[in-house]
């Protein structure tokens, strides 16, 4: 999904400046070990101040300006077509489908002796969610006793199932 | 003990050095975390940087004979290049990426509207017709 394009977009941008700057805390550190410069009498040095101060924060803008973009790129809400109710339980999530009819079920696990060749372990379900693609769903996600959480990685989704509050999440299939 | 395959059945394909090497090839990450084979423009950036690095630490050695200041100035080089890389190549990937999006959507309007009053070339034909 797009969001998850933008997450992928961001954690490598992250990454980078991350092993950068992991490279140069290694070679500096490697540097001071292995100097034979030595001065007792340093009293104050204040442009590598000013520099190592200035640095890091013009790093740090540069790391949390995408990382506010998407924040609020993963909340945006633009007009969803349909609307998915989630609700979660120990241990077994109820779905309901009230836009066009009142079509409610529950979604259990299925065991791995119930599972077919080819089938994935810990995720094939019995009933499973029905999402169209390419249209903009709303999901309203809460749960039923304990926290839970609702997520599709590939989507680059997760909201937690709250007893008691109703979280929304809007995502394109 | 495995069955002989019947005939006409596909034999099974034996681990072989060049399998063993390849795998093995895959899961190379520069410093043990950086997944340089499977991040757009990073296995690039890398390798320029060393080049640059080399480039600029050799080169200042060679003018000036201090060892130290050349592998300052070669890490800086690599920092300055990898960076300057990176940021090249993640631009073209992204303009790259756009043209793409928007040849997929321009196909799936044209499949869906051929032959139609919202066929995009037909307005264009009758356009430039006028």
């Amino acid at each position: 999904s797009p969001v998850m394009e933008e997450l992928i977009t961001f954690h490598d941008h992250a990454f980078m400046a991350m092993s950068l700057i992991s490279f140069l805390v290694l070679y500096a550190l490697l540097s001071t070990l292995t100097t034979k410069l030595t001065n007792t009498n340093i009293t104050d040095a204040q442009e590598m101040e000013t520099i190592w101060t200035i640095l890091p924060a013009i790093i740090l803008i540069l790391i949390a300006l995408p990382s506010l973009r998407i924040l609020y790129l993963t909340d945006e809400v633009n007009d969803p077509s349909f609307t998915i109710k989630s609700i979660g339980h120990q241990w077994y999530w109820t779905y309901e489908y009230t836009d066009y009819g009142g079509l409610i079920f529950n979604s259990y696990m299925l065991p791995p002796l119930f599972l077919n060749p080819g089938d994935l372990r810990l995720l094939e379900v019995d009933n499973r969610v029905v999402l169209p693609i390419e249209a903009p769903v709303r999901m309203m996600i809460t749960s039923q006793d304990v926290l839970h959480s609702w997520t599709i990685p590939t989507l680059g989704l997760k909201t937690d199932a709250v007893p008691g509050r109703l979280n929304q999440t809007v995502f394109t299939a | 003990m495995a069955a002989a395959p019947e005939p006409g059945e596909p034999k099974e394909r034996k681990a072989s050095c060049t399998s063993l090497h390849l795998s093995y090839w895959k899961a190379f990450k520069l410093l043990g975390f950086l997944d340089v084979e499977n991040i757009p423009c990073a296995r690039d950036s890398i390798l320029y940087g060393s080049l640059g690095s080399i480039v600029a630490g050799f080169g200042h050695f060679l003018f000036t004979s201090r060892i130290k200041r050349s592998c300052d100035v070669g890490v800086g080089g690599f920092i300055l290049v990898t960076l300057g890389c990176w940021f090249h190549c993640r631009y073209n990937y992204a303009k790259q990426r756009i043209r793409e999006r928007i040849a997929r959507e321009e196909i799936k309007k044209k499949i869906l509207y051929e032959g139609t009053h919202l066929d995009p070339e037909r307005k264009h034909n009758s356009n430039s017709s006028n």
